[in-house]
């Protein structure tokens, strides 16, 4: 590798960028601009609002219990700002016509009760969803508690007591954090998800621009008929990717600074010394941001990078980073909320660790160990990352690829028939899925766990796979594999289905103590298994949660993504990704590696027997084991052998996990056999595909 | 010069399946002279040329320059090489003169000379005037005169030119065709694809006629219209390929 020839590259791959307004506007314009400008707006919007809360009239009804207590009342009341006292026949009504903010009902009267040393009942009416209506019964409130209190001293005083005597303790809250912490955890909250965010932005942009955008400008053989190497030119292109990734992060970082520090000196202009307080050490706190966000920027680049550059046009860079933009904000989004922490067993998992990371520094806790673990960690993954750009950027099929992907157009007849969707079809087709459960599917689960599960798996999912190819004239018997399947191949999928679940069962033991599941899922399958009692509920629960699934999602994933990957990926990689994919689908950093380990084997056998059926028929032996397991319907032996793979406290047995992986070389075995005996009968010599360099 | 032997590509494409674009090409290019790719559309002329360029490696078969193998040092093979076709295009948002020093450097030449020579070739290609503009502001005339000069900037031995003349107003092409016939006055070997029989018939020491991937006549044209029996290229090529695809006996 030539320096020269890489610094060549950046140097031109970074005047290009810069004088591209489009990826200048994103990288430059969101942090400095729009990001500072959407918190102070916000801020200031607050600010009106509250305004406008304070000077807006309370329109108070009074509902006394008996004639002429509403006078008493009225003084009660009459000391809030603005108040407006309104008569209302029907004050329920006028409540929910909004003509009225709250109503104070008095349950009894005053004679017999507020006057004669009883309690008073009093309802407050208002309308909580109306902001002016709860506004409105805070001050009403305040008031009526004062009216409260002085009574109370008149009572007291009136039964020569002294006013401690009813008050045995008085507690009072001390907040010793720093205030370093304290300002530190409001941003940390905050921060280091928008970091990754739009550090991720900042590598999209160029990431695209600088390989599919080179290829859709037709640009790319210009470059790849110069002596430059490949790996010259990625590295080149790659450090032009990380160089704007960095300078999108630290215009961020600095943009952020600024912006707290205006906003704190904004809320209250004592506390803007607070903000700067939390940097009391800034070297240490740049230090370790430096540390954190450099190998951040190279696995984001790299990841970036290596999977827009299979695109052909932006647009179609823009499909295939979707999944990817996800699959980098689900951990950070997870790692942003409270509760989660930095720990020992998060330090390797990338992006998670960075996130809890992040906000440790911001409350001065972290440790430089835990600063150089994540380091390493990260850097390892974008090192793998950036090999395996290089060998994308091997690929002539790849970087030259001519074939056009799907139509722009919504008309069927501007689609050619094909035999499998495009890359960017098939994750388009994942993404929009994905968008329907999280949305349809949630509320419909919501409602009914099992009837909802139903539809989102027929409704959400298979029904808009197979619509789509249908749609784009895809061939749905050979893109979804509608095949059948050998006796061998059969029983190689039976028994690498049994073989991985027994495997997982000893696999989620030991994951258990890195990342324990929290019971509050594992009582959201609750809902799911209530019926399980009978068996016609339990033959419910199976064809629901086993049976469906098993065609629904195969369609999906072992179908779809499959044969869409596959147009551009080698089999492995295809294999690997549609099964990240199946993880990443599950939308839980618990069940991610499971599931995804899962989908190894079903994408495996698939890709193997070329047969959607087999992925079925492994999907619903695992679906339906694992439901019978936790309702105990299994026979005793199995259940026996299955709960001994997840072991309890003592962890997997050796034996167990010895005869699992035995299956699973069998059920290995069994595939690849059959393949062979396959192709001795009736494969033509098939053509070298790719040549040998 | 140049040697191709057996040169054979398969591509695999989800539409068409299987598809071998090249069954197979043998030719030789010598110094000082013009040979002619001629074929329709999808005749695997780009393939070919892709190939002899180094920018996609053969399934089988090999390509020499001066004897060096192009599978064993690519790199090498490329800096003597300058290759233009339709997919060889220019960066719209740089100026002709940052994308000639751009690929100066890439070929290994020193900065100073890079800045002499782009004045050279401007001045040789009457470039001088649009020069300093972006290139997504130039003409189509305009923007091929610069890919010529990014192709001969490092002076190389070899030049394969893909349809160098294909939509490019009368001036420019002749511009380009008298720039070909000077390149092979100073000892270039030029291999060059169009579809314009009249520029074959014109600058071409010898031809190549490909026809489904088949490079299956190569001579001179006179030898080619003296095996068909006719009197110009176009009829040779036609008549070529029309026996061809009768049916063998």
């Amino acid at each position: 590798m030539r320096i020269r020839t890489v610094s060549t590259i950046l140097r031109k791959e970074l005047l290009d960028t810069f004088r591209d307004k489009r990826t200048l506007f994103m990288m430059v314009g969101i942090p400095v601009l729009l990001y500072p400008a959407m918190i102070l707006v916000g801020s200031q919007a607050m600010m009106v609002h509250e305004k406008s809360m304070e000077s807006s009239p309370v329109r108070v009804c009074l509902a006394a219990a008996e004639a002429g207590d509403a006078e008493v009342m009225k003084s009660w009341v009459a000391d809030i700002r603005n108040v407006q006292i309104i008569d209302s026949p029907n004050p329920k009504e006028a409540l929910a016509a909004g003509k009225l903010d709250v109503v104070v009902v008095a349950r009894s009267g005053l004679l017999k009760t507020f006057d004669a040393d009883y309690t008073l009942p009093v309802d407050l009416l208002y309308d909580k969803t109306e902001s002016r209506s709860s506004e409105a019964v805070r001050r009403v409130e305040d008031a009526l508690g004062e009216v409260g209190r002085h009574e109370l001293a008149r009572r007291l005083e009136k039964a020569v007591m002294n006013s401690e005597y009813i008050n045995p303790l008085e507690l009072r809250r001390v907040d010793l954090a720093p205030k370093e912490k304290t300002s530190g955890m409001v941003i940390g909250l905050v921060l280091p998800a928008l970091m990754i965010i739009v550090m991720g932005l900042g590598a999209f942009y160029p990431a695209v621009d600088l390989t599919a955008g080179e290829k859709e400008r037709g640009t790319f053989e210009t470059l790849l008929s110069t002596p430059a190497t490949k790996m010259e030119i990625v590295t080149g292109k790659f450090l032009t990717v990380f160089s704007m990734a960095m300078l999108t992060a630290l215009l961020n970082l600095a943009s952020m600074g600024a912006t707290f520090f205006v906003l704190f000196a904004q809320i209250s202009s004592g506390k803007a010394g607070e903000f700067t307080l939390m940097l009391n050490d800034p070297w240490r706190v740049a230090a370790m941001v430096l540390l954190i966000i450099v190998p951040l920027a190279l696995l984001l680049s790299a990841l970036m990078m290596s999977v827009a550059v299979f695109a052909k046009s932006f647009r179609e860079a823009q499909n295939y980073l979707t999944p990817v933009f996800m699959m980098i904000m689900l951990p950070a989004m997870l790692a942003g909320t409270p509760d989660a922490k930095f720990s020992a067993s998060v330090q390797f998992i990338p992006i998670v660790n960075t996130v809890l990371l992040f906000k440790d520094v911001m409350t001065g806790k972290a440790t430089w160990e835990g600063v150089f673990a994540v380091f390493v960690s990260t850097a390892a993954f974008a090192l793998l990352a950036l090999v395996f750009a290089a060998r994308v950027f091997q690929r002539e099929d790849v970087i030259l690829s001519e074939e056009p992907g799907m139509p722009l157009s919504f008309r069927r007849r501007d689609y050619a028939p094909r035999t499998a969707p495009s890359p960017g079809f098939a994750l388009t087709l994942f993404a929009l899925v994905m968008l329907l459960i999280f949305y349809v599917g949630a509320w419909a689960q919501g409602r009914s766990p099992l009837w909802g599960l139903a539809l989102t798996e027929w409704g959400l999912i298979l029904l808009p796979v197979v619509g789509a190819l249908w749609y784009a004239r895809v061939d749905l018997r050979e893109a979804l594999r509608l095949r059948g399947f050998s006796r061998m191949q059969g029983a190689g999928a039976v028994v690498l289905a049994l073989s991985m679940l027994t495997l997982i069962m000893g696999f989620s033991a030991v994951h258990d103590q890195f990342l324990p599941i929290p019971d509050s899922m594992k009582e959201a399958f609750v809902p799911f298994l209530a019926g399980t009692n009978s068996w016609t509920g339990l033959i419910g629960v199976l064809l629901v949660m086993a049976l469906s699934p098993a065609i629904c999602e195969e369609a999906l994933f072992r179908g779809a993504l499959l044969s869409g990957l596959r147009q551009s990926m080698r089999p492995l990689t295809a294999v690997l990704a549609v099964s990240v994919l199946f993880g990443v689908f599950h939308l839980s950093i618990y069940r991610f590696a499971p599931t995804a380990l899962l989908g190894l084997a079903i994408t495996y056998a698939v890709w193997r027997t070329n047969s959607l059926w087999t992925g079925v028929i492994m999907h619903c032996i695992n679906n339906s084991l694992a439901i019978l397991l936790s309702v105990g319907k299994l026979p005793k032996l199995l259940a026996d052998f299955l709960e001994s793979a997840h072991g309890g406290t003592g962890g997997p047995s050796t034996a167990v996990m010895a005869v699992a992986f035995a299956g699973l070389l069998l059920g290995v075995g069994l595939m690849e056999a059959a393949n062979r005996a396959a192709k001795k009968e009736t494969a033509p010599p098939e053509l070298p595909l790719r040549s040998g360099i | 010069m140049l040697r191709a032997e057996e040169l054979r590509k398969v591509f695999r494409t989800p539409r068409a399946g299987v598809v071998e674009a090249v069954r197979g090409a043998t030719f030789e290019v010598a110094a000082g002279e013009v040979f002619g790719l001629l074929g329709p559309n999808g005749a695997g002329k780009t393939t070919l040329l892709r190939m002899l360029a180094t920018i996609i490696v053969p399934t089988s078969g090999r390509c020499f320059v001066n004897g060096i193998a192009a599978d064993e040092a690519p790199d090498q093979i490329r800096a003597s090489i300058g290759f233009l076709s339709g997919n060889t295009r220019l960066y719209g948002r740089l100026t002709g003169r940052e994308v000639l020093h751009y690929f100066g450097r890439l070929y290994g030449m020193r900065d100073r000379d890079i800045r002499g020579r782009v004045d050279e070739v401007s001045a040789l290609l009457g470039m001088d005037e649009f020069i300093n503009r972006r290139c997504d502001t130039l003409s189509t005339g305009q923007t091929q005169k610069v890919s010529i000069a990014r192709v001969i900037l490092h002076d190389p031995q070899v030049l394969i030119l893909d349809e160098p003349t294909l939509g490019l107003d009368i001036m420019t092409s002749t511009a380009i065709l008298s720039f070909i016939s000077d390149a092979r006055a100073r000892g270039r070997a030029i291999i060059f694809s169009t579809h314009y029989m009249s520029e074959a018939e014109m600058l071409c020491d010898r031809v190549g006629l490909l026809h489904q991937g088949s490079l299956f006549a190569v001579d001179s044209k006179a030898a080619l219209c003296e095996q068909s029996g006719t009197a110009d290229l176009r009829a040779a090529f036609l008549k070529l390929v029309e026996e061809r695809e009768l049916p063998r006996p």
